[in-house]
């Protein structure tokens, strides 16, 4: 029926992606203290690329942008931090609750082969875990160095150290607090391999972490893609919610290369809130 | 190379009869320069500006229909001070700027309209008193002797152009416009959104949070073009036709039925931004094959 209503005049492949899905989750693991991963059923993520993310819909609370972390089998996941309202019910939701998604959404990273270098810090690598698998389907060298503040918030360890031992080449972590692996941050780690020499590199984390490993490859001339934030409204290009430079995070990103990055002058500075007030992120 | 599509609206000058809706990619002044230096684009409108910053309702706050969207933005505007601010550091601006704006009294219109207007950025005004998920605001629009009250006062502050734009929420919608042409507006843009809502079946409960919405895209396009046929046949004052514009013949329907330019909002969700091109090549096409010189001849044509 609804196939049938769509023909004409709204794109039926844009109708799909922002009609509201709503789907119990199937399974849930606790992947830290705070730190939950979701999945449920959805035969459109089949065809998503990493980096792109779903608007996952908790009635009554608030409709949030979250990336895909994980896509298979025709289970789509996502990995959510509890830090405020809506990410904090999600974090409490179990087996059999019902959830809203629309998506895939946005502008995901380029997967391809060569020796890539995947940063990420905190909750960032949750788009991450998803590029490393899709980047090993393609037989891509893949580094991975990963960041938390200590090993109470470290997430995706055993998952990376278990792909390490087979195509992974290697798998770096850091704690702020040294009670984890090397003893300081992602940047740390990837500013002294770097030099090893890379075709590309990919980031997601604090936007702090984003900006640093942009400067160094800009000096190394390195390729690099970073998926970055903005408030999300609309998630389809037309509110201006999530605009940054003049890119709307929600349609010509979330994830965007170095010079569209080095461009937008704001990253790591500052960003719009839910007004559209810019409000500094230091 | 095709038909010139130059017009003049209430005393702006328009490259093309195509305009940029108000709430659409609106909140950043950059992002606004740069849609606003393409080619075809004839004006951008600010999203709607109060004099108080406001974060608009929580989401959801739009669902996306077989015929169009609803949307329940509530508003979200980084306030006056704020914005100019952001006019300041945007840059130069390559066709008009029509700056929306809004108010929950007269008062507070009126003092918005001063400030706003006194940026050198903005062309013209346009008063927002239609937006029919926030209260206060859709009242004003639906009740003629208001809207003369507050044209009034605006016109006695400002100097720069002034448009209303209209709520299709009423059967009084030539009333208003009337009012508002007769209070002094120098144009008017019909319309905003029909207040609508939207409801998941599989959950029961509305799907917006504001529950109440505005419904754009293809689905209000019959209405908006009625609305537009009926003003035209009584307010002499420009009309900015605003509904619904998905491709060149609208753009074609809306001038014959007495618009001066059109205001596109939800097509560019669908098509980009590079929508402007394809509907202005269109434009120029059929009034090439029309053996039409310019768009003001068939402003109202439908009518004779
Ligand atoms: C493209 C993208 C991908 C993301 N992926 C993940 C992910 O995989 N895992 C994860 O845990 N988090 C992710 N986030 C962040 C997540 O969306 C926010 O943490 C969440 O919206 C906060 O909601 P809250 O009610 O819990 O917190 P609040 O207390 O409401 O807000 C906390 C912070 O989140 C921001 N925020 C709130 N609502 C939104 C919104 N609609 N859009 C953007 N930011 C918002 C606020 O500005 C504030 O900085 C992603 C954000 C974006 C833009
Ligand atoms: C997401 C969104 C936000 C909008 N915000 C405003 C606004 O702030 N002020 C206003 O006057 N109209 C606003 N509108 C209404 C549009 O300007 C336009 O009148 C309406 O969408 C009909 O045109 P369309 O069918 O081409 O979208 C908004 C519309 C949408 C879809
Ligand atoms: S969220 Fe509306 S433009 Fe991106």
């Amino acid at each position: 029926m609804w196939r049938r209503l769509s023909v004409y005049p709204i794109d039926e492949e844009f109708l799909e992606k922002h009609r509201r899905r709503v789907t119990s989750i199937a399974r849930r693991v606790d992947e830290c203290i705070d730190t939950v991963s979701l999945y449920v059923p959805d035969r459109l993520s089949i065809d998503s690329t990493p980096g792109q993310f779903l608007m996952v819909w908790i009635p009554g609370v608030d409709e949030i942008p979250l990336s895909i972390s994980y896509a298979d089998g025709g289970m789509v996941g996502v990995t959510v931090r509890g830090i405020g309202e809506a990410t904090r019910r999600l974090c409490s939701f179990q087996p059999g609750d019902r959830i809203g998604i629309r998506g895939p959404l946005g502008r995901g990273f380029t997967v391809r082969k060569g020796r890539s270098l995947i940063v990420g810090g905190g909750i960032g690598v949750a788009p991450l875990r998803y590029l490393v698998y899709r980047l090993l389907d393609i037989d891509a060298e893949v580094y991975v160095v990963f960041g938390f503040s200590d090993k109470l918030h470290t997430i995706f360890v055993e998952e990376m150290e278990r792909l390490s031992s087979g195509k992974l080449i290697e798998f770096h972590i850091a704690t702020e607090d040294g009670s984890y692996g090397f003893k300081g941050t992602a940047y740390d780690i990837a500013s002294s391999i770097i030099r090893e020499g890379f075709d590309m590199v990919y980031v997601c984390g604090p936007e702090a972490l984003i900006r640093k490993i942009l400067l160094l490859c800009v000096e190394w001339g390195i390729p690099m893609e970073a998926s970055i934030e903005g408030y999300m409204k609309c998630g389809m290009g037309i509110c201006g919610s999530c605009v940054r430079g003049v890119y709307r995070v929600c349609r010509d990103g979330p994830v965007f290369d170095r010079d569209k990055l080095m461009e937008m002058e704001e990253i790591g500075l500052r960003r719009r809130g839910a007004s559209g007030i810019m409000e500094p992120l230091i | 190379m095709g038909v010139d599509l130059g017009v003049e609206l209430a005393g702006l000058n328009l490259r093309t009869p195509l305009i940029l809706a108000s709430g659409i990619l609106g909140l950043s002044g950059r992002l606004l320069v740069e849609i606003s230096r393409i080619e075809d684009v004839g004006a951008v409108t600010t999203k709607s500006i109060g004099l108080k910053p406001r974060d608009g309702y929580p989401n959801p706050t739009i669902a996306v229909l077989p015929y169009g969207f609803i949307n329940s933005m509530g508003l979200p505007n980084p306030g006056v001070d704020f914005f100019l601010k952001e006019l300041d550091e945007a840059g130069s601006f390559g066709s008009p700027l029509i700056a929306s704006f809004y108010g929950y009294s007269i008062e507070e219109i009126a003092e918005t309209a001063r400030i706003i207007a006194s940026h050198p950025s903005v062309s013209a005004l346009e008063l927002n008193v239609s937006c029919p998920h926030v209260s206060g605001i859709s009242e004003i629009g639906v009740k003629p002797e208001l809207v003369a009250e507050a044209v009034s006062k605006v016109k006695k502050e400002v100097g720069k152009p002034l448009f209303v734009k209209l709520s299709p929420n009423t059967h009084l919608i030539v009333d208003v416009a009337r009012a508002a042409a007769e209070a002094g507006a120098d144009g008017l843009t019909a319309v905003n959104t029909v207040k609508a809502i939207a409801i998941d079946a599989e959950l029961c409960k509305p799907i917006l949070s504001g529950v109440y919405g505005g419904l754009s895209g293809p689905a209000l396009k019959p209405i908006a073009l009625r609305c537009v046929y009926e003003i035209y046949e009584e307010v002499e004052i420009p009309i900015i036709g605003c509904g619904g514009v998905s491709s060149y013949l609208d753009v074609v329907e809306f001038i014959l039925a007495g618009a001066s330019a059109v205001a596109l909002g939800s097509v560019i969700a669908l098509k980009g931004i590079m929508v402007f091109r394809e509907l202005a090549r269109g434009l120029s096409e059929y009034l090439e094959r029309k053996g039409v010189r310019s768009v003001e001849e068939i402003v109202g044509l439908s009518h004779r």
